[in-house]
């Protein structure tokens, strides 16, 4: 008899914790879906898709095989975050101490994870606007291999933006370093030598093409203005 | 909008002459080579055809480290008889002065602005400082149709090779004329008369920390004188032959300032150009002759593979910036066949009209969209030079009548995606 009463003794006391978890659970879900129904209506007023399509970002997120667009995906990440927020504010409703534990800890990281985001956005809007500024400058320049020499400092600045990223996580920070200061380097060394070899030709005829222009000659014989 | 204040010197030089009927202004910077022959030829200009009215030059310095400020302020006409000119009844006073501002021919302008104003100048005119067919002669064309027409604006209209100007054929003068419906020639020719009235009114406009005091000096003014009601008049001055500011100006800076001018007057002046249809003649005066027409050697294919470069290398800035129709005909034209190359007029009509739309849009960074129009520009120029290869230039003014045309018969759908 007497564990049945200690039983119920424990479910009287925890029926309260159990309750207001419950009633954080609603409410977070609640708060969650009209945050994500002011946000769509937000995005919407401000053009959001519309800007980010001229950025790249739905072409890149087409590329990963998100069929959202750019405005529900943000959405709902946010919506999610703020499920695990209140899953894990209900558990701690209901005092179990790992949980509070790991709200800490949760708590602790969720700035790195918005800089780390804010650094990967950054890089990828920097990577897509100089890409298309050196593009531009080097079709104009006749450059050949435009398209190649703008795509590799896309690479590079993202790749760039990556480690950092990672860093700022803490994931394999070593390794991150490592692996990032021998790619960069070798790649830097590997663009030296092969231009330095197979694009000697190519950097004296593009050198003397600015000498001869600063020289007074000039390619067109007419004026353009 | 800051107050401009003259320094010191000038000040006192004006303190001196107190007014003055004419004014002339010579923008310069290391202009040693030439300035002295331009001072020459106004002094004369305004002792022939003005000698009874009291004029003034004045150089407006960008900080010269050659002898320029020097020649101006020394350099006289030590007998006019030989030019077959009166010594003028009052002497021509002759001021230099660093200006203030932003570095460029707009700053160096608003100087002039300011003396013309304090000195309560009825008729002002600017001319280049690396002028080396200059005549005495364009003073009075500059200043007559202010003094005696009534006009307030007097562009310039040069005689130039027929290939000369394809940036002002082919863009400044077609879209100037279709948007404010007048049809000056040459709206950045280098060279104007205006009234002391008008120079008072871009002197209270408060563009002189942007890109007007730097680059865009020469398209503003002709557009504001459209604009705001002013009278404006054209002038014949025959070839313009100067010192090529930079020989080694790059085509891309030259096309992004121009253009990029012309585009930021359309935000300006949108409910202007959106109720004007058609254009008007403007009146040109001077005496109009023609020279013979020396032949050049135009690297046609480099400039066509300049513009097929950019069609294989920028397709996607371009569909981001221009219409589909007009991306699939810049497609079709870039295999033309056996035939030549050939840009149609409506083509380049509708593709200038998309980049004015994107870039009021700011469908992407603006500097980008003037940068994305060279390669097609290069296209276009291609075309020009290899359909009047053998036309006289009385053709070429035919064709770019056409092209005008098609620039204000197509103003419809520019009103209606603006």
């Amino acid at each position: 008899m007497a564990p049945f009463l200690e039983l119920r003794n424990h479910i009287v006391n925890i029926l309260p914790n159990v309750f207001m978890m419950l009633v954080i659970l609603s409410t977070g879900i609640a708060t969650g879906l009209i945050l994500r129904h002011v946000l769509l209506r937000l995005f919407r007023f401000i053009r959001f898709n519309e800007a980010a399509y001229n950025f790249g970002f739905s072409a890149a997120l087409f590329k990963a095989n998100f069929n959202q667009t750019p405005s529900m995906l943000v959405s709902n990440i946010v919506y999610g975050l703020v499920l695990v927020l209140t899953l894990l504010m209900g558990l701690t409703a209901i005092n179990v101490s790992v949980t509070s534990a790991v709200l800490t800890r949760f708590f602790g990281w969720i700035p790195n994870v918005m800089i780390s985001v804010f650094i990967l956005v950054t890089g990828y809007l920097l990577s897509k606007f100089t890409g298309r500024s050196v593009l531009l400058t080097a079709v104009n320049a006749e450059v050949p291999s435009a398209r190649l020499i703008s795509f590799a400092v896309q690479v590079l600045i993202m790749v760039f933006a990556v480690a950092v990223s990672l860093e700022q996580l803490g994931i394999a920070k070593n390794t991150i370093i490592a692996a990032f200061s021998i790619l960069f380097g070798g790649l830097v060394l590997s663009l030296s030598i092969a231009f330095g070899l197979g694009g000697r030709d190519l950097a004296k005829e593009f050198l003397e093409r600015r000498v001869k222009r600063s020289d007074g000659y000039t390619e067109h014989p007419f004026s353009h203005l | 909008m800051r107050k401009m204040v003259l320094n010191a010197d000038v000040q006192g030089a004006l303190a001196e002459i107190r007014t003055a009927d004419i004014v002339v202004g010579i923008p310069s910077f290391n202009n040693a080579r030439t300035i002295g022959h331009v001072v020459r030829a106004v002094k004369a200009g305004l002792a022939k055809y003005f000698p009874d009215r009291r004029c003034v030059i004045v150089n407006s310095d960008g900080g010269s480290t050659d002898a320029t400020t020097d020649i101006v302020l020394n350099t006289q006409i030590h007998d006019y008889q030989t030019i077959l000119v009166q010594h003028p009844l009052f002497p021509i006073h002759k001021i230099s002065t660093p200006y203030d501002g932003i570095p460029g021919k707009g700053s160096a302008f608003r100087t002039i602005f300011r003396i013309a104003e304090e000195l309560q100048a009825e008729a002002c005119a600017v001319l280049d400082a690396d002028l080396r067919s200059v005549t005495p002669e364009w003073v009075e064309l500059l200043i007559r149709p202010v003094l005696d027409g009534n006009f307030d604006y007097v562009a310039p209209f040069y005689l130039r090779h027929k290939f000369d100007g394809t940036i002002t054929n082919s863009i400044v003068h077609p879209l100037t004329r279709a948007l404010y419906g007048k049809r000056i020639r040459q709206p950045i020719g280098g060279d104007f008369g205006f009234s002391g009235t008008l120079a008072s009114f871009f002197l209270s406009q408060d563009v002189w920390e942007s890109d007007v005091a730097r680059f865009g000096i020469d398209i503003w003014m002709t557009t504001v004188a459209i604009c705001e009601g002013f009278r404006v008049c054209q002038t014949f001055l025959g070839a313009k032959i100067h010192d090529p500011k930079d020989p080694g100006a790059d085509l891309e800076a030259m096309l992004t300032q121009v253009v990029g001018s012309l585009f930021d007057l359309m935000e300006t002046y949108h409910f202007r150009w959106k109720t004007i249809a058609g254009s008007e003649v403007v009146p040109l005066f001077g005496f109009q002759f023609e020279t013979g027409v020396d032949s050049v050697s135009v690297n046609i294919e480099r400039m066509v593979n300049h513009f097929m470069r950019g069609l294989f290398d920028l397709s996607n800035i371009w569909a981001s910036l221009i219409s589909p129709k007009h991306m699939r005909w810049l497609r079709t034209i870039s295999d033309p066949g056996p035939g030549p190359f050939h840009f149609p007029d409506e083509l380049w009509v509708g593709v200038i009209y998309d980049l004015a739309v994107s870039y009021h849009q700011r469908v992407m960074n603006r500097e980008h969209i003037l940068q994305s129009l060279a390669p097609l520009y290069m296209g276009k120029v291609a075309s020009f030079v290899t359909d009047n290869i053998s036309a006289t230039p009385a053709a070429v003014e035919d064709g770019i009548e056409k092209l005008c045309r098609a620039f204000e018969e197509q103003k419809p759908h520019l009103i209606e995606r603006w």
